[in-house]
């Protein structure tokens, strides 16, 4: 994986009209924009831009079928992402735990 | 704390002295024996030059899959309270190339110390960070998108009362 794809998918999470798109996607089901775009009061030029930054970011693919665009969840980026996250909460976790100990340990000689 | 990054976040309250804890973070020797992920990785301080702009290198000995460096400038050093560095992880690891950077505060919380440190993930140079709106830095939100168990709630707009 390289940087540039966390980038592009951290920027494209980095707002909630295109996180709660992933939520509505995330059972797995195409949606057409429509159904994306519903729940918000939100001109279709602005859920169609957002749209495109999820795709270009390869979190949705999409399917043209006639006049009507679905859009499916792509899994992968956001495994990356909750990868890169995860080893680091996990790195901290560890090493807090160990300074911990050193503190606790080297209690009585310390200022 | 402003959500506005994907980051990593650890907080801790600690039997000791806000003082007695930035040391731990301020001596390479005292480092040496504590900021590994476990106590089977050994961490070997290779470079070690505590002054805003000084540089680290650190070895991290993984068993089983030899050993990992990471490096980094410190880009904020203020006693007792707060400590900021690059945190770049060299090649050949997967996360190689990705910029980020760790923060540390320290608050005095009774006789011991609050303590938070939050692992940021940076936009490559070039991205705007000023255009990102939001995003609350838990892992939680994004193992819930994943698995796809968030509720609708937990995105949609919400005003509280107040300001």
């Amino acid at each position: 994986m390289q940087p540039a794809t966390l980038d592009r998918t951290f920027r494209a999470l980095a707002d909630g009209t295109r996180r709660s798109m992933i939520h509505t996607l995330a059972s797995g089901e195409a949606r057409s924009a429509s159904d994306l775009g519903g729940r918000f009061e939100t001109a279709q030029p602005t859920i169609s831009r957002h749209l495109k930054v999820l795709e270009e970011a390869g979190l949705i693919v999409r399917r043209v079928e006639g006049r009507v665009h679905r859009f499916r969840l792509r899994r992968q980026p956001l495994k990356d992402a909750e990868a890169w996250l995860s080893r680091h909460q996990a790195f901290w976790t560890g090493a807090v735990d160990q300074l911990e100990r050193l503190l606790e340990e080297s209690g009585c000689d310390a200022p | 704390m402003r959500p506005d990054e994907a980051a990593a976040t650890v907080e801790r309250r600690l039997r000791a002295s806000p003082a007695r804890v930035f040391g731990a973070f301020a001596d390479a020797a005292i480092v040496g024996r504590w900021l590994t992920p476990s106590p089977e990785v050994a961490l070997t301080v290779l470079q070690f030059e505590f002054r805003v702009g000084g540089r680290y290198r650190f070895a991290y000995g993984v068993p089983g899959r030899g050993t990992m460096h990471v490096n980094g400038d410190f880009r904020l050093i203020e006693p007792p309270e707060r400590l900021a560095f690059a945190w770049n992880i060299e090649p050949p690891d997967e996360h190689a190339g990705v910029r980020s950077e760790v923060s540390v505060t320290l608050r005095p919380d009774g006789e011991g110390t609050h303590l938070v440190i939050r692992h940021e993930y940076l936009a490559a140079p070039g991205a705007s960070r000023r255009h990102a709106e939001g995003w609350n830095g838990a892992l939680e939100q994004l193992a819930s998108l994943l698995d796809g168990t968030a509720s609708a709630q937990h995105d949609s707009p919400h005003q509280e009362d107040g300001p």
